[in-house]
């Protein structure tokens, strides 16, 4: 697996050359890369949390940072590669990532008993009776 | 494009660049460091948020600059997903956080007030 992240950081870097044309033009392509290492470093901070979160809805959220830092990523590829247009599939992924987002959260409070010792004096709950709390 | 606005644009576009990404890192880190599942859905949306706004319009600046489009497609596609992040990152943390807390997500020792928690004793659902 680390093989292939190197390989693909590897191809980005080395997709399009500097572009040295101006000064203003190299700065463009330093800070692009610059952000597009920061970005992936962010996604390995998040699954820190992903990994440990205690509850699931730490794990829900990590979800929809890593979506979102998605998103970024796209948008600094479609400036690093110049010609290519990736800006639809930015659309798709914020909509898929809500879509999920929104599924978990109905998921972790759907009627069912809680876990004891999870801050409430007793461990069963009942049914939820607010049908109209989302 | 004339060498003068072509200068401007590739400034506008590190500077967004930089804001964008200086507040997803803050929103990335606040979730490693917030001692509690609210904390956390406060850095996950605010800092989240508004770093992609501004990736996306740098985003926007670099591709007019580029002419990868015309700008009007652009201009109007960003927008859009700039709106929809602006509706759906919080409805989603605030939906997660009603969730955390119907399942019993245990606040921080520290916390003030849990008006949530008040209401529902006060009605009766707890």
């Amino acid at each position: 697996m680390m093989v292939t992240i190197l390989a693909s950081a590897a191809s980005v870097v080395a997709a399009a050359p500097l572009n040295d044309s101006t000064w203003h033009a190299r700065l463009v392509s330093v800070t692009v890369l610059f952000a597009i290492v920061v970005i992936i470093a962010n996604m390995f901070i998040c699954l820190y949390r992903l990994l440990r979160g205690p509850h699931l809805v730490d794990r829900a959220l990590a979800v929809d940072v890593i979506s979102v830092q998605l998103i970024g990523l796209v948008i600094l590829l479609t400036i690093r590669y110049g010609t290519v247009w990736f800006t639809d599939g930015v659309m798709v992924l914020s909509l898929i990532g809500f879509a999920g987002t929104v599924a978990m959260a109905q998921y972790i409070a759907r009627p069912h008993v809680t876990r004891a010792g999870h801050g409430e004096p007793t461990a069963e709950r009942g049914p939820v009776t607010d049908t109209d709390s989302i | 494009m004339p060498p003068a606005i072509q200068m401007i644009m590739d400034l506008l576009t590190v500077g967004f660049l930089l804001f964008g990404l200086f507040f997803m890192t803050v929103g990335a880190l606040g979730i490693v460091r917030m001692p509690d599942v609210y904390h956390r859905m406060h850095a996950a949306t605010k800092g989240v948020t508004l770093g992609i706004v501004g990736m996306l319009v740098a985003g926007a600046f670099a591709l007019i600059m580029q002419e990868s489009a015309s700008p009007f497609r652009i201009v109007t596609l960003i927008a859009l997903v700039i709106l929809f992040q602006f509706v759906a990152n919080p409805v989603g943390a605030h939906m997660l956080a009603k969730a955390g807390h119907l399942d019993g997500c245990p606040p921080w020792d520290k916390t003030l007030s849990d008006e949530l928690e008040e209401d529902r004793a006060a009605c009766g659902t707890r």
